[in-house]
């Protein structure tokens, strides 16, 4: 076996005035955007130059209230950023200037918007609100959303949805305790399976690379790693769909609520982060057992990067060259964004 | 947000404890004054104040009513305990036994009036349950609520809907002549700007749909002005009923009891409005609403089935029938509507505008089937559906546009576009401006510029109401029954469903043929004999209502729901 | 809102005018990493007033000395506080109450619970759920109108 991996830190940015509560990686440039209780999105670059990292944009003067959550587009044109002020803005960057603009705000949510998420096609975006709603978008030309489906069946409001990595299906969590996964079928959405299995509200749901598994984070201090079983073969002429079980269950590693957690589409790690100030990467020990069983293990720790604050969330950057996918950044209550290498 | 319609489709997970998520403020009458005495609460959740002498008032628990819920901006939907308990088939019930009562004791002045006035989605939705048709079920329930249960009146609110449609579209044309008049005079359109932005014509969107009313009042203020002024259907059979009828039978209009057949639980909202009450009778225009679920409901509590029923003869008082066909003994069959089995406005509106504004004649096929000038563009999902009408002069250029909107993911983006301050950002104006000067690209940007827009808030209209029957779950079939059943196996069960329904509603028009409103003779008379002509002082209170905003609530600190 | 009383005459009790707890000369220096007792932090939170009531959280015993722990090693604080009835439709602006005010007197290192005591209030589990959940509690802060009677509930504690 070889030595346990540690997180070293590479960059502390500050700027943000108060609470971070996102970060987002561009998918194509060492790039990420952090967004905050200060109603801003701050944009962080390397300079490859001399291997800092440095605040290169702000997008402020737009939402009204708290950003939650922000998310780049599959391409990396666009940025959409959720709020408080219950819209949710697309951005653009301009070629020209280099400065990003405002393209599109969508409105419809009654109360926060609390997440914003774009399927792998970048055709899709869906926001999730306290109001118990998810919403699908369709973008429609260059500078057109439409709304596809408003999706009413969380019982409380919906914290955070996520898609699916290479199918059109999306996760979402909710203050109702349960996760559901969602899927279209002729141009209607419905809900194909609703899991069940936290005590408390679920803060966060991640997938792994190839979409058959995901990991979920709870109130209830507890990572979930769910698997999918092929559907039964079935008698009923209609199409059937995998559906994700419990498949291990990580109790002991946080003592307070568990914010985020990030799976690594570069290095199969999950980083999960709460209000016990830490954060933890795990990994799985060894595959399947003969029941199906799986092992997940802790294999790094930070106690308290942020000092005595709580980490809203950590993501993995999905860059595989140069190294980058072993970078993490943590955003804290504390307004710093850290960004951290695992070696 | 949501229509309670939606939420009473599925389960009532939504259900709204007034003590907690309800925000209206409630007054609590104190016997006392001052801080001397305490309120305790017993067992069952009763409340007393307890007086310093240990003396014991039993204080009223708050309650909340239609009209607070109307009122209230707090919550869009509406709880369905608040529904059922304040109109429902148990009303229906106390005001016949009352009426039966009194007959016995020979109080004959104390008889009310029954009228049950059913729609012709009702009507399709049992037939399609029951494998009747729609005809079969119409004399069924005929026998059942006049035979049966004693009522006076049954009658079709497809009657009363072809004043909805006759107005409607008068009011379409109207608004068209306006706009184009304020456009085309840019003089006249600067000495009255004020007015003209404070009151934006078109698009004109219809109004019969209630849950898109209340959704429209809480939320979209600014789309108002837009709403076609016409009654619904439900409430235009009200005036007919409680002043028409009323007057006629000489009973003033709180003797008469009316009740509504409806596919819908928001016309019980409706119902309540306050536009829809009468001060001097203390009475409303539809005193109770009850949903075709509602209806099952009675059959079944009065150990009856539709199947086994008796039947009564149709008859032509208030009902949308052809009188007398010669192989039918002289006896009337129903008459079928044009275009959607929401009320079928925009084929109408489309046809009449067409014909009046531009001198083409089209017939309810030619809408129906996108022939002699109209272009059928099916949206981008089922329940999106846009009309063009092109001149022969230029086939190109649409002179109307019309659109089906159907469920709440359309509602959304129309409303989104018809937003007076458009939400894009400097990126998108470009964009839009670039496109504009691109030919090409221009038609498919002005999709948003419809003239007229048929909106209904379930998804397929009111044929899939939230009061509607739901399919038979079959138990004996061993498996699949719907609760084990994959999610979309469900999806194309309810799909199946509603093409059921559908069919049952317009096989009215296939069996007996389509009667356009103005060939409704018994309407024609009654603008004459009931509201003294056709753009009367009376035509206008009678088939005209109006729409208020509702104001935000969060003002109230204590009241924030968080 | 004097005609939106839930509980219009609660029980009011007798409370003393001033702190119990004598003050110790650590209270006065800054340097010292200060460890908290429950006494303090009830010091807080008694004198925050009743939304409805012109009376304080401690004269109407919604607030008491024992339902305050600390916990300075684990830097975890918990306040239970009783509702005056158990239907109480204000509970959960109680707790905001009271979480607003330890958010902005308390050190940061502390975590900060705050629950309805056991079996006081109705819809105990949710109240708990709502002022327990971060991004709840930051989404009601940003509301100015809901800000305000926070304040205003807040005027008489932070005066003493």
């Amino acid at each position: 076996m070889s030595t346990q991996p540690t997180l070293q830190l590479v960059a502390e940015l500050t700027g943000h005035t108060d609470r971070v509560w996102a970060v987002s990686w561009h998918p194509t440039l060492p790039l990420f955007a952090s967004c905050s209780g200060d109603k801003s999105v701050r944009l962080w670059k390397l300079d490859g130059g001399n291997g800092t990292w440095n605040c290169v944009s702000v997008l402020d003067d737009a939402h009204k209230r708290t950003i939650r959550s922000c998310a780049f587009s599959p391409d990396g044109r666009l940025l959409a950023t959720a709020s408080f002020d219950a819209t949710t803005i697309v951005w653009e960057r301009d070629e020209d200037s280099g400065e990003w603009e405002n393209l599109a705000t969508l409105e419809g949510h009654e109360n926060e918007v609390k997440s914003v998420a774009w399927s792998q096609s970048g055709s899709l975006l869906a926001t999730c609100s306290r109001d118990k709603s998810i919403w699908i978008w369709e973008v429609v030309g260059d500078s057109d959303f439409e709304c596809l489906s408003v999706l009413q069946e969380h019982d409380q409001d919906v914290k955070m949805i996520k898609w699916h990595p290479n199918e059109e299906v999306l996760a979402s969590a909710s203050y109702d305790d349960s996760i559901r996964i969602w899927r279209e079928d002729d141009d209607d959405w419905y809900c194909s399976d609703t899991l069940k299995e936290h005590k408390s509200t679920v803060w966060a749901v991640d997938f792994n690379k190839a979409g058959d598994m995901l990991a979920s984070v709870s109130d209830d201090r507890s990572l979930k790693i769910w698997a999918t079983r092929p559907p039964k073969n079935s008698a009923l002429g209609y199409r059937q769909n995998p559906t994700y079980h419990c498949v291990a269950t990580l109790t002991e590693h946080h003592s307070r609520t568990i914010y985020s957690v990030a799976w690594s589409k570069v290095n199969n790690l999950i980083a999960t982060t709460g209000a016990d100030n830490c954060v933890r990467i795990v990994a799985q020990q060894a595959a399947a057992d003969a029941s199906g069983g799986y092992t997940y293990a802790v294999c790094a720790t930070l106690t308290a990067p942020h000092g005595y604050n709580d980490i809203n969330s950590a993501e993995w950057c999905p860059l595989e060259k140069d190294g980058h996918g072993a970078l993490l950044a943590t955003a804290g209550d504390d307004g710093v964004v850290r960004v951290w290498r695992l070696i | 947000m949501t229509f309670s319609g939606a939420v009473l489709l599925t389960d009532l997970n939504d259900f709204i404890t007034p003590s907690q998520a309800c925000i209206k403020p409630v007054q609590i009458e104190r016997t006392s004054q001052g801080a001397d005495s305490q309120i305790r609460l017993d067992d069952t959740g009763g409340y007393y104040e307890v007086s310093q002498d240990g003396g014991e008032t039993k204080l009223e628990t708050a309650s909340i009513s239609l009209n607070d819920c109307l009122a209230c901006s707090g919550c869009i939907t509406s709880a369905e305990s608040v529904l059922v308990t304040l109109q429902s088939q148990k009303e229906l019930y106390e005001v016949l036994k009352a009426n039966q009562l009194a007959v016995q004791q020979g109080r004959t002045q104390d008889v009310r009036v029954v009228v049950v006035s059913v729609s012709p989605q009702s009507r399709a939705s049992i037939a399609a349950k029951y494998d009747l048709s729609p005809l079969d079920v119409w004399k069924r329930l005929l026998w059942f609520y006049k035979t049966f249960l004693g009522a006076h009146h049954v009658f079709d609110t497809a009657f009363s809907r072809d004043f909805a449609l006759i107005e409607s579209a008068k009011e379409f044309v109207r608004r068209y002549r306006e706009h184009h008049h304020a456009q085309t005079q840019p003089d006249s359109a600067t000495t009255t700007g004020q007015e003209t932005a404070a009151r934006p014509v078109l698009p004109m969107l219809a109004s019969a749909c209630p849950g898109w009313i209340c959704y429209a009042e809480k939320t979209h203020g600014y789309i108002l002005p837009h709403i076609d002024s016409t009654k619904s259907p439900q409430q235009i059979m009200g005036s007919l009923v409680k002043n028409y009828l009323g007057a006629k039978l000489g009973v003033p209009a709180n003797r008469v009891y009316h009740v509504a057949v409806m596919p819908c639980y928001d016309k019980k909202l409706e119902a309540s409005r306050k536009d829809f009450y009468d001060d001097v009778y203390s009475t409303r225009d539809v005193d109770c609403v009850i949903t075709t679920g509602e209806v099952e409901k009675m059959f079944s509590e009065q150990s009856l089935c539709i199947n086994d029923m008796q039947a009564l003869d149709v008859e032509m008082t208030f009902t949308k029938a052809f009188a007398s066909p010669e192989e039918n003994h002289g006896i009337p069959i129903l008459a079928g509507s044009e275009g959607s089995s929401s009320g079928g406005y925009l084929s109408y509106i489309l046809r009449y505008a067409a014909h009046v504004l531009f001198g083409v004649s089209l017939t309810p096929q030619d809408v129906e089937n996108g022939t002699n000038g109209v272009h059928i563009r099916p949206g981008r999902n089922s329940d999106f559906v846009e009309y063009a009408l092109c001149l022969p002069a230029d086939p190109e250029t649409p002179v109307l546009r019309f659109a089906l909107a159907y469920g709440f993911r359309n509602i959304q983006n129309l409303v989104r576009k018809i937003n007076p301050a458009p939400a894009a950002g400097a990126v998108a104006r470009r964009r839009r401006q670039h496109r504009r000067a691109n030919a090409a690209a221009a038609a498919a940007t002005t999709t948003s510029a419809y003239d007229y827009v048929e909106i209904m808030a379930c998804p397929s209209g009111c044929i899939n109401g939230g009061g509607q029957l739901k399919p038979q779950t079959n138990d004996s079939g061993g498996g699949g029954t719907a609760a084990g059943a994959a999610p979309t196996t469900l999806l194309a069960a309810s799909r199946d469903w509603i093409a059921k329904a559908e069919g049952a509603y317009r096989s009215v028009a296939v069996d007996g043929g389509i009667q356009p409103p103005e060939a409704n003779q018994a309407v024609t008379a009654l603008y004459t004999e009931w509201l003294e002509g056709e753009e009367s002082e009376k035509a206008r209170k009678m088939l005209h209502t109006e729409y208020h905003a509702v104001e935000k609530m969060d003002v109230n600190g204590l009241a924030v729901n968080w | 809102m004097s005609d939106t009383l839930l509980n219009a005459n609660p029980v009011v009790y007798d409370v003393g005018l001033v702190s119990n707890r004598a003050r110790r000369p650590e209270d006065e220096d800054e340097n010292v990493a200060d460890p908290f007792d429950a006494e303090e932090i009830f010091d807080l939170i008694r004198h925050i007033n009743d939304p409805e009531h012109p009376l304080t959280l401690e004269q109407l015993n919604v607030t008491q000395p024992q339902l305050v722990s600390v916990d300075n090693d684990r830097n975890h604080v918990l306040v239970q506080f009783t509702p005056t009835i158990p239907h109480c439709s204000m509970a959960t602006l109680i707790g905001l109450c009271i979480r607003v005010r330890l958010l902005r007197s308390l050190p940061d290192r502390f975590k900060v619970d705050i629950k309805v005591s056991d079996g006081s209030h109705q819809s105990e589990h949710a109240v708990n759920k709502q002022l327990n959940d971060k991004e709840r509690v930051a989404a009601a802060l940003e509301n100015s109108h809901l800000l305000e009677v926070v304040n205003q509930c807040l005027a008489t504690a932070v005066e003493r």
